[in-house]
């Protein structure tokens, strides 16, 4: 079974200062991981490339088989959309349309036919399925947080990536997060790495990547 | 959900300034529209009222205000022409046809023409009731004229002059025998009689010297457009003035108006347009992490871009059609109500091509102002704002 996560010596630098220095990451299907590192490791910088959105200096980058670094812009775009489910701290739902259209959105830009019975059902499993039509700003912070989940993986993405889902949260609503990150993304087979600072998550992950600040240049 | 409907639904986020903006917008485009209508209107009816007839003879005075008062009958003549010389003219071997028209009186503002039977017909004005007039004393009424409650068999008398408040003829009425089909051209408002009648009413039965006002030709021959006018003006006390030059002059003045008030309507709209540049200008930084998700979810650049562009679009494409809705309404219930001459006739049912480019530029102005917001989303750098968030 090929890799679904390969990223190798990953570097970027802004400015001419290093901010990210990566050596391995692996990452296969079903497997939920954690990268753990302190504030200016650059964690966000890490997770801003395994999405596609930011291309690193240097490095290998393949994501479920696909050199990422040999995609264009655009093809990037779509490729981000397809295979990537991406969850934040607070950015959460476009506020223009409701819940169900947030949903279904995602499907539009990740290239698939719109779906509303898929959107629902996802809808329903993470206890939404009475918040459908709502629009975003009636619902409270842990309903958007929810409906950011089913909106990530309502392609059925192949890794749902999350940065700092918890760190905002108490340890109640943080094990809650973070239990239902691991339920859905089991439940629709795909691989999770949440990438934080928080280090109580750490109880919840057997495997763990430490990534340490890179030492700055001379 | 498509680009489209996420568009649509971003502005109906704000509809306030969505309705402003298409308010505007709507405001320029409606008097652009109503400017062409009513321009349009104006030049048919000028050109309507003055076809078939090539020439017009009458005394010695301004040749705009010849025209003027013998085919719109919109100034006073420039005096009476005699008969005899008037016949010499009409026996031309290159006129083809001649009207004579004796003017001078009107009934409640609406003149009285003698005339010949051939001078409806120059309009292709059928008879509605009644029929046309024969004997002297005798009257046919245009549709307009009959409208503003004249009916046949009622007389009534002329009053000397083009204001109401004229000597009134009193001691010889007119008696109405029929009533003309409206044409929409100027013979709707007049009340037509022989020019017979009218020698008449002003007491001369047999004048010793028959005058006339003005003669319409219509040439036999081309060739008579460059010869015609100069002969009558050099061998003549007469003058000779050719309506499509006239015309041409007078509709280039209006213009004038009408391309002044087009340049105002023509800022609202470009205001308007503006206005679209704000407002998404604002919800570029108001929905800047929203733009940033969008990209989060698999658009392209290209795609925000693009969504950008549609609300701008959807703008000033309601605004545009709204204009263009009123515009056409307003335009209709003038011609219906208002009751001028001048917009006797006006209709909104109809579609100029110069719309379906207002249209055009109506869409582009909001595409165009759409642009530089739309660009900088497309160029904005989507981690960046991630971090801020």
């Amino acid at each position: 079974m090929p890799a679904l996560i390969e990223a190798q010596d990953i570097r970027h630098g802004f400015g001419g200062q290093p901010a990210l220095a990566l050596d391995h990451l692996h990452l296969e299907a079903g497997q939920a991981h954690l990268l753990l590192g302190p504030s200016g490791c650059g964690k966000t910088t890490l997770l801003h490339i395994l999405a596609g959105l930011l291309m690193p200096d240097s490095g290998s980058l393949h994501i479920a088989g696909q050199d990422v670094r040999a995609l264009g812009p655009a093809a990037r775009d779509r490729f981000r959309g397809q295979h990537i489910g991406l969850i934040f701290q607070r950015l959460h739902l476009l506020g223009a349309v409701n819940v169900l259209q947030n949903l279904m959105l995602a499907q539009h830009f990740g290239r698939r036919p719109p779906n509303r019975s898929r959107a629902l059902a996802l809808l329903d499993q993470l206890g939404l399925a009475h918040r459908a039509h709502a629009m975003p700003d009636t619902l409270s912070q842990g309903e958007a947080q929810r409906v950011a989940i089913a909106r990530a993986l309502v392609n059925q993405p192949a890794i749902l990536l999350a940065d700092e889902p918890t760190s905002s949260l108490d340890d109640d609503n943080a094990q809650e997060v973070i239990a239902l990150l691991r339920d859905a993304s089991e439940r629709e087979g795909a691989a999770l790495l949440v990438v934080t600072h928080d280090q109580r998550l750490r109880a919840h992950f057997p495997d763990a990547t430490l990534l340490a600040r890179p030492e700055p240049t001379a | 959900m498509t680009l489209l409907a996420l568009a649509w639904a971003n502005l109906l986020r704000d509809k306030l300034a969505a309705a402003l903006n298409t308010a505007l917008m709507a405001i320029g485009i409606a008097t652009i529209v109503l400017l062409l209508l009513f321009g349009h209107h104006l030049e048919e009816r000028m050109r309507g009222d003055a076809a078939g007839i090539d020439l017009v003879i009458g005394a010695k005075g301004s040749p705009s205000q010849l025209v003027l008062s013998a085919i719109y009958h919109a100034d006073i003549p420039t005096g009476n022409i005699p008969l005899a010389e008037a016949q010499r003219w009409a026996e031309h071997p290159m006129v083809r046809t001649a009207i004579p028209q004796a003017l001078g009186d009107s009934w409640r503002g609406f003149r009285i023409v003698g005339t010949t039977t051939a001078y409806p017909a120059l309009y292709a004005a059928g008879v509605r009731e009644g029929r046309l007039w024969q004997a002297p004393g005798e009257a046919t009424i245009g549709a307009a004229v009959a409208a503003s409650g004249l009916a046949v068999d009622d007389s009534f008398s002329g009053v000397h002059g083009f204001s109401p408040e004229g000597h009134v003829h009193g001691d010889s009425r007119y008696r109405v025998v029929g009533v003309l089909a409206p044409t929409g051209t100027v013979i709707d408002r007049l009340i037509l009689t022989s020019v017979e009648s009218v020698w008449a009413v002003h007491g001369t039965a047999e004048p010793t010297d028959p005058e006339i006002t003005t003669l319409l030709i219509d040439y036999a021959t081309p060739f008579a457009a460059t010869t015609l006018p100069r002969l009558v003006n050099s061998q003549s006390q007469l003058q000779a003035a050719a309506p499509a030059v006239q015309t041409n002059r007078m509709l280039q003045l209006l213009g004038v108006g009408i391309d002044g008030v087009r340049a105002f309507a023509w800022l609202l709209v470009v205001s308007a347009g503006l206005g679209v540049f704000i407002a998404l200008y604002h919800a570029l930084e108001a929905r800047r992490y929203e733009l940033a998700l969008l990209r989060c979810l698999g658009a392209t650049r290209g795609e925000v871009l693009i969504s950008l562009v549609i609300e701008g679009v959807l703008l000033s494409l309601a605004g545009t059609l709204l204009g263009v809705f009123v515009g056409h309404l307003v335009a209709e219930l003038a011609g219906q109500w208002l009751g001028f001459a001048a917009t006797e006739g006006l209709t909104g049912w109809q579609w100029l091509p110069a719309e379906s480019w207002l249209l055009l530029y109506g869409t582009a102005i909001g595409a165009l102002a759409a642009l530089v917001p739309a660009i900088r989303a497309y160029r904005r750098d989507v981690t960046a704002v991630l971090k801020s968030a």
